[in-house]
Parts: structure tokens; sequence; C-alpha cells
């Protein structure tokens, strides 16, 4: 089975607003729980797993990374006419490499970027490919035999259901915490080579790319602070510690 | 002279601090050792950080190794498992990969790289400290074997070891010659005695190792017979290199804190920073760090193109521990009465400091030592 990692980079300072990193570019924590999910879906199935990465050639060290925790390949999607690309021009770029790339079963990706915060990446591909395109996964459970057999969390309740590939999969999560790998697999990574594709390399048309083909621009975003109201526990000590434990434990609400 | 870190470098240090910061710093294991976390580390990758791949290591320069290593001090507040690492690293499988023959390599260093197997070096005895030569351990040739006896004091990780690179007495005065060996505890007549509580590094365990009647197989003599000095001397200097390293690391981060006192504590209506009792000495603790540092990477180079550093390692040893010591009493007295409590890691961070002036040499050997090879130097 043969599956494509999109993986968005974003700036280490979004990531780690208090600390000063080495790094230029960190994966997307949404696409890094993406990662991480289908990385462990190695252990179970034989598969290919290659990491497509549409930004600035500084994150060939992510990506690099992303070999050394265990994906088969990396490719770049860099080139100018590539810049300022929404999620419209985006999605048509990354539908072009993975055309490119050939007989892809699965397409793996998060369910939104925290810098553009749109979430449309991952239907557009899938519109463009004319693949299926399912939301809200929590895990791969296993996929052989043209199909993925995945578990969805929705509000209220866990959904187990088997589709057919090609399929995109977009997983509901994000984790910030980095990915332990070792040093010695981070050095045998770095020896291997990230594939860099241009706009020629994906014959793409260049109406449909970066300012020229995006619909929209995403000029900031902010977080919105919405202040809960003060409650206040009642009774008496055992009480109060068994509601606080349920507040804790997600059993009981504050309110 | 080029004083700035490659990119790969910063990425390497970047990669240490994130790695011991996620998993290092469980304070139920300040005082004990964790296998677990030993396990991770072992699976990162870290002891073989300057090992040839030939062997599963990295086989990174010493200056790569300096600088993973002060992050280390600077990411992990455990000090007493640093120490246990870089006792495994720096003189036991460190011995091995430069003195020991190939096939004590081919036997040991993967086991050793891969952290399934721990090492410990034996040097001291009760009445042979500072004056290691005087040790009583000896070696008696015996067929295809030399049988050991005596006891090891004070030996760190010693009840965690399955490798102890001993050195014994192989002939005696007036022309007295000492030998390496490697001493597996697996061995017949190997014991170590109940971990001996100290003031602090809780984290590494310590213990004598009893030699009884240990009977050895030649291979297993480190370098040649009788050349145990040389070896004991070259162990010594990477010990007083990448044991204090970290130590640097330590001092950045207990500044840190010291800063962020001076800033946030207010007294009179103002930052205790601003008065210059206060500030002066997170001004010292800067020099001592910057001084430190430059003295590490001199060190690294001479190691790295395979020259002497006992004079440097000397210098570079006693100057950590007074400055790592005086910044941990400094900043101790910077965040005062918060500082002296168990809720806070300063006291901890004190107490495992004021070992670093006793191992390795003490301070006063260090002066001795320098007095000496300056001297010899103006003659």
């Amino acid at each position: 089975m043969k599956i494509v990692i999109c993986i968005k980079p974003i700036k280490s300072e979004l990531i780690y607003p208090n600390e000063s990193r080495v790094e230029d570019f960190l994966m997307n924590p949404y696409d890094l729980y993406a990662f991480e999910k289908t990385i462990e879906l190695k252990k179970l199935i034989d598969c290919k797993i290659i990491c497509l990465c549409m930004g600035p050639m500084s994150s060939k060290a992510l990506l690099q990374k992303a070999i050394a925790a265990g994906a088969d390949e990396s490719i770049i999607l860099n080139d100018d006419m590539f810049r300022g690309s929404d999620t419209v021009a985006t999605s048509y770029i990354l539908a072009k490499a993975i055309e490119k790339i050939g007989n892809v079963d699965m397409i793996v990706c998060g369910r939104r970027t925290i810098d553009g915060e749109t979430g449309q990446v991952v239907y557009g591909i899938g519109e463009r490919l004319n693949y299926y395109c399912l939301p809200d996964a929590a895990e791969i459970l296993d996929a052989q035999d043209s199909a993925i057999k995945v578990k969805q969390v929705k509000e209220t309740e866990i959904i187990i259901g088997k589709l057919k590939t090609p399929a995109v999969v977009a997983f509901y999560d994000f984790v910030v915490t980095q990915p332990q790998i070792s040093l010695l697999a981070l050095k045998r990574a770095k020896k291997k080579d990230i594939i860099v594709w241009n706009a020629a390399d994906l014959e793409v048309d260049a109406s449909k790319c970066g300012l020229d083909g995006s619909k929209t621009k995403v000029l900031n975003v902010q977080k919105e602070i919405v202040k809960k109201p003060k409650s206040y526990i009642e009774g008496n000590a055992e009480e109060k510690a068994e509601l606080l434990y349920n507040i804790i434990t997600g059993k009981a609400h504050n309110s | 002279m080029e004083f700035s870190l490659t990119k790969e470098q910063k990425e390497f240090r970047q990669e240490i601090i994130d790695f011991a910061r996620e998993n290092l710093n469980d304070s139920r294991y300040y005082e004990e050792f964790s296998m677990d976390m030993w396990k991770k580390v072992s699976d990162f990758g870290l002891l073989g950080i300057t090992i040839g791949e030939e062997y599963g290591g990295l086989g990174e320069s010493y200056e790569t190794a300096a600088i993973a290593f002060e992050s280390l001090g600077y990411a992990c507040k455990n000090n007493g498992f640093i120490f246990v690492i870089n006792n495994h690293i720096w003189v036991s499988q460190n011995i091995i990969y430069l003195y020991g023959s190939k096939e004590l390599k081919d036997k040991y260093l993967p086991v050793m790289v891969e952290g399934k197997k721990i090492g410990a070096i034996a040097i001291t005895e009760a009445e042979a400290g500072s004056d290691a030569f005087s040790m009583t351990t000896n070696a008696v040739e015996d067929g295809d074997y030399y049988v050991l006896n005596g006891t090891k004091m004070f030996i760190s990780n010693g009840p965690i070891a399955d490798i102890f690179i001993v050195f014994a007495v192989t002939k005696e005065a007036p022309d007295k010659k000492v030998t390496a060996f490697v001493v597996e505890r697996s061995f017949e007549g190997v014991s170590t005695g109940k971990d001996i509580e100290k003031m602090g590094l809780g984290a590494c365990p310590t213990s004598e190792l009893i030699l009884n009647n240990v009977r050895v197989p030649k291979e297993n003599v480190i370098g040649k017979l009788n050349s145990g000095g040389n070896i004991m001397t070259g162990a010594i200097e990477w010990e007083r290199c990448f044991e204090f390293a970290p130590h640097i690391g330590v001092m950045q981060r207990v500044m840190e804190e010291s800063i962020k006192q001076a800033n946030g504590r207010k007294q009179f209506g103002k930052p205790i920073g601003v008065n210059q009792s206060v500030s002066h000495k997170i001004a010292e603790m800067e020099v001592g760090i910057e001084m430190a540092r430059l003295m590490l990477y001199k060190i690294a180079w001479l190691k790295d193109n395979k020259k002497s550093a006992y004079l440097e390692t000397s210098i570079f040893k006693l100057f950590v521990s007074e400055n790592y010591i005086k910044a941990c009493r400094d900043a101790m007295q910077i965040l005062g009465a918060y500082g002296y409590t168990k809720e806070y890691d300063m006291e901890r961070e004190l107490r495992d400091a004021l070992a670093c002036s006793i191992y390795s040499g003490t301070n006063e050997m260090q002066k001795n030592t320098i007095y000496n090879m300056a001297n010899a130097r103006c003659i």
C-alpha cells in the first residue's frame, strides 16, 4: 500500500513562542498527529510512506526527521510560482504531486493547520482527485485488500468503519511534542536525499498556482479569548473533592 | 580559530535538549537510578556518541560531544543520572574503545553502546584515593588467566554495572606497575557492597567492588601488561573534561533561575535584581559559564586532534568545579528562604555540585598538577 502524508511546515515560533529554537520550521501539530498514527500503521501492514510538503527549502530538516521517524521518502514542492497559494491553489498543487507519485492508495492529512485554520485542503485534494474523504479519524486500525478500517471520533460517538481505497483520511487531533527519534536514525536520514519538485516537474497550470490561482488570502489569525464565568464548588470537603475529581476526569461539568 | 557552531551541531544540541526535557526530568528518580530512563537514553543513541559506527555508535567528534553534554546538563535536572551516563561512556566504554584490542571492542562495545551492559571504572581504594598508585589490589598470572584480589572503594555505578574497568598491580615496587582489565560482574568472585548513601547525586548508585580470587582471561587485559598507568592518566583526562561539561549546562540553568528571581521578586517596591549585590552574582555566573565553555571547546579540539590535554583538563576541572559550586551557592542566596526549601530544586543542585570539588581528583590535587606542569615548563 502506498500512503502519502501531506505535511505543512509551520514557523517554529508559532509552536514554541517562548523558546529560541534552531529549526525554522516544525511540522504542523495536526499533521504531526496524523504522521505518528500513520507510522504506527507501518508496524501492522506492509506499506510505503511518502511525506509531501509544499514549502521553503528550509523545511528539509523536518522532512529528514520524518524519514528518521519511519517515513520511506520525502518530497518538497518548491517554486516561486507556488508562493501565496491559498487552499484552492494548494490543493491543486498537492493533487498534481500525488498524481505524479502515482498509484497512491491513501492520502493522510491533519484536519487543519495552525497558521491557516481553514481545514479546506483535505477536501480540496479529495475533490480534485475524486477520492472519498473521511474526516475525524482517530486511528487507522487496518488497511488491506483495497479497504481501510478506521476509527472515527465524533462529538458523541466513536465509529469504526471501512472505506474503499483510494481515499483521503483526515485526523482530528494534534500533538505538539516533537517525536523522539534516535540520533543514529537521524544521522542516517540526513544522508538520504530529499526529492525536490518544482512547477515544471509537476507540469502545473501557472494560472492555478500561487496568488494567481488563489481565491482567498488569510490576513491574520488571532486567538479569541473567551472568559468563563467563575463558579464555586459547594459541600463538605469530601463532596468537594469528589466533584473536583469528576470535573477533572470529565465525568461532571463545572456549572 | 572557529568559534561558531555548525548547523548540524546546533540541531544536535536541540535534539539533546528536547529529549532530556521530555524524558529525563521525572523527579521520582532524582534520588534513585531508573532503568526505564537508562533504556530511553540507550534507545536515543546518546551512549555511543563518539564510538565508531562499526560498533553501533554515532562517530561524532569530541567537539560535538562537548556541545551535547553541555546541553544535557542544561536540560536534564537529574545530575546523578548524568553522572551514571558519564561514567559509562567516558571512563568505561571509551577506555575499551581507545585502548582495547579488537576482540575486546567487538565483544563489549556493541552491548555497551546499546546500553545492555552498564560500565564502571574501579581505581580508588580505601587507602588509595588521590594517591591512586598506592593501590593494593593485585593481579597474579595463572596460566591463561590473571587472578585478581582486592577491594575497590566509591565505585560510581557499582551496584548497577555489568562491566568494570579494574586497575590492579601487576608488578610490585620498586618498579611498581598496574594493568587495566575488563572484569564482568558475572565472573566468579566479583561482588559489590551496598549502595553508599551520599549527600547528593542520588540517582548514581555507588558501592565497593570486591574481587575475591577473580579469574580474568588474559584477553581481557586492556592495552599491554603493565601499561595501566598511561590508561589511567588517559581515563582521568576524559573524566575531567566530559564529566564536567554538563556542569556548564547546569550553571546556565541555575543562572536563568537566578535571573527569573532577580526580575520577578520585588522587595521595597522594586525587583531585587536592581541591587548590585544580586546582579553582580549573576554577572559572575555568566563570566564563569563563558570562560568554562571556551576551555571546554579547546580541550575538545585537542582531543579531536589526538593531543594530550592533561594540563588543560586539570585547569578546566578546577575552574568549573569552583564556579559551579559558587553559582549554586549564589543562586540559593538570590532565591532566599525558598531556595533552602526542599520544594525548590536549588538545595539539591547545591548538594550535587559540592561533590565535584572532590571527584576526578580533588581540587587541591589539581593545583599540585597545574603548579608542577607550569613549573616544569618554565625550567
